[in-house]
């Protein structure tokens, strides 16, 4: 995936604006990777990501005319992803997952069950030499799924993504201190569910925490 | 000791990992987190979550999400509606001056209404200031002017009318020999003056309605509300256009 540079995605949203659709299918080329894997990291299943990804594209097509120039398209693009994948949650999952204990959300109660325990240093923790396999993957992504839409949305941005802060108040439409907040809350809910699912983290985690 | 008694916050942890915490922040974190076994401990915690999570592998598209060219149900309508809305866009430069323009008049229009207000309100307005003595001046001689052409051509068009006058009658040979000559603002003018002799001009307004009257408070305290719904109006119209803009 080269880089589009920004003049080039100038126009080619202008020539979307005017109703090209080949040109905006470059912009589709270009990010649908991104948009694929925030939906994906938010909803959890393939098939559903991947018409969720879709509908983002027809509705970002339609709603084009809506983009200004001079703000970052990707986060207008992510706006308007992860606005449908917490519409689809939300028709799909009407009743909210009960089994999260609510006194989860604040965690400075269960300070003495720490999860560094399982690591010897945190100093050696380097998220490239983190290979995870497939259990693990998808206990991660159930942990995921288990956060509030607003933290979900923010810590996957941020977390999966790599966006700024700025980026995710922009994508979010919400302050940074708020961005920040959401982050933190979802990164504290994440930690205390695999914290609570320690015994099933698989070998490779030990075997990453045995290597140190 | 009182910062050791304090441990970090979640929110300050998290903050530190992504070095979004502000220079003071970062002094106290420093301070704490140094001398705090616990804050350690949570700190790696934290640091552990956020790696798991970035380490989730980037995943290829199942498939192209590119639109198809020809998809006429789904294309169409947003073609059709990029074509009408496009103009409208290049309007939103000049829709914007007109925006402006309503705005600032919808202002003098606001300031105009409480001029008059004032003036309705306070009658020592009306005979101290020279404002307000030179808008209802003008407007009670446009009142007069008004009624007195409407006199002046019924005079023309009935000459038996005006033989009646005591001025005309004295005068018939000649008023008939020329009538052309004579234009209706003599005509007028004699006629101001016998209405000026008979009756005053203060006598003529009341015939007005009273709303219409700037010679009287309440007819510019009248005029004065009208403007200011007016300007009202315009100003939330074009509130409200900017809003949708947005």
């Amino acid at each position: 995936m080269g880089e589009l540079l920004r003049e080039d995605e100038a126009l080619l949203i202008s020539r979307s604006q005017s109703g090209d659709v080949n040109a905006f299918n470059q912009l589709v080329l270009h990010y649908q990777q991104t948009i694929y894997n925030v939906i994906l990291r938010m909803l959890g299943d393939r098939d559903t990501a991947a018409d969720v990804a879709q509908d983002t594209f027809i509705a970002a097509f339609r709603a084009i005319q809506s983009f200004r120039g001079g703000s970052s398209f990707r986060a207008w693009l992510l706006r308007i992803a992860s606005n449908q994948a917490c519409d689809h949650w939300r028709r799909t999952h009407r009743h909210p997952i009960d089994s999260l204990d609510s006194a989860m959300d604040e965690d400075e109660a269960h300070g003495a069950s720490l999860l560094s325990t399982l690591v010897t240093t945190e100093q050696a923790v380097n998220p490239e030499e983190f290979l995870l396999n497939q259990e693990l993957q998808e206990l991660i992504q159930r942990g995921l799924q288990e956060l509030p839409l607003d933290q979900r949305v923010a810590v996957v941005l941020c977390d999966v993504q790599g966006l700024t802060y700025e980026e995710i108040a922009a994508s979010t439409q919400t302050s940074l201190g708020t961005v920040r907040s959401r982050i933190a809350r979802g990164r504290a809910r994440l930690r205390d569910y695999l914290y609570r699912h320690r015994e099933l983290l698989p070998h490779s985690y030990r075997l990453l925490t045995d290597r140190e | 000791m009182a910062q050791q008694d304090e441990h970090l916050t979640t929110e300050q942890l998290s903050a530190f990992l992504d070095k979004q915490l502000s220079p003071a922040e970062r002094s106290v974190f420093d301070a704490h987190l140094a001398s705090c076994q616990q804050c350690q401990s949570r700190l790696a915690d934290l640091r552990l979550a956020v790696a798991l999570v970035h380490a989730l592998p980037q995943e290829e598209v199942p498939r192209s999400f590119v639109l198809p060219s020809r998809l006429a149900p789904v294309a169409e309508s947003p073609t059709r509606r990029a074509a009408t809305v496009r103009p409208v866009l290049q309007q939103r430069g000049r829709v914007s001056v007109l925006q402006r323009t309503v705005r600032t008049v919808s202002a003098l229009a606001a300031v105009l209404a409480l001029i008059f207000i004032l003036s309705g309100i306070v009658p020592s307005i009306q005979f101290g200031s020279g404002g307000a003595a030179t808008t209802s001046a003008p407007a009670a001689g446009q009142v007069n002017r008004s009624s007195e052409p409407s006199a002046a051509s019924h005079n023309a068009n009935t000459p038996h009318v005006q033989a009646t006058n005591q001025f005309a009658s004295a005068h018939e040979p000649a008023g008939t020999k020329t009538p052309r000559p004579t234009p209706t603002p003599t005509s007028a003018v004699k006629a101001q003056s016998n209405t000026g002799s008979r009756t005053p001009p203060t006598v003529q307004p009341p015939a007005l309605p009273p709303f219409l009257d700037l010679s009287q408070p309440e007819g510019r305290l009248a005029l004065g509300a009208l403007l200011l719904v007016l300007a009202i109006i315009g100003l939330l119209i074009t509130r409200r256009r900017r809003g949708a803009v947005y």
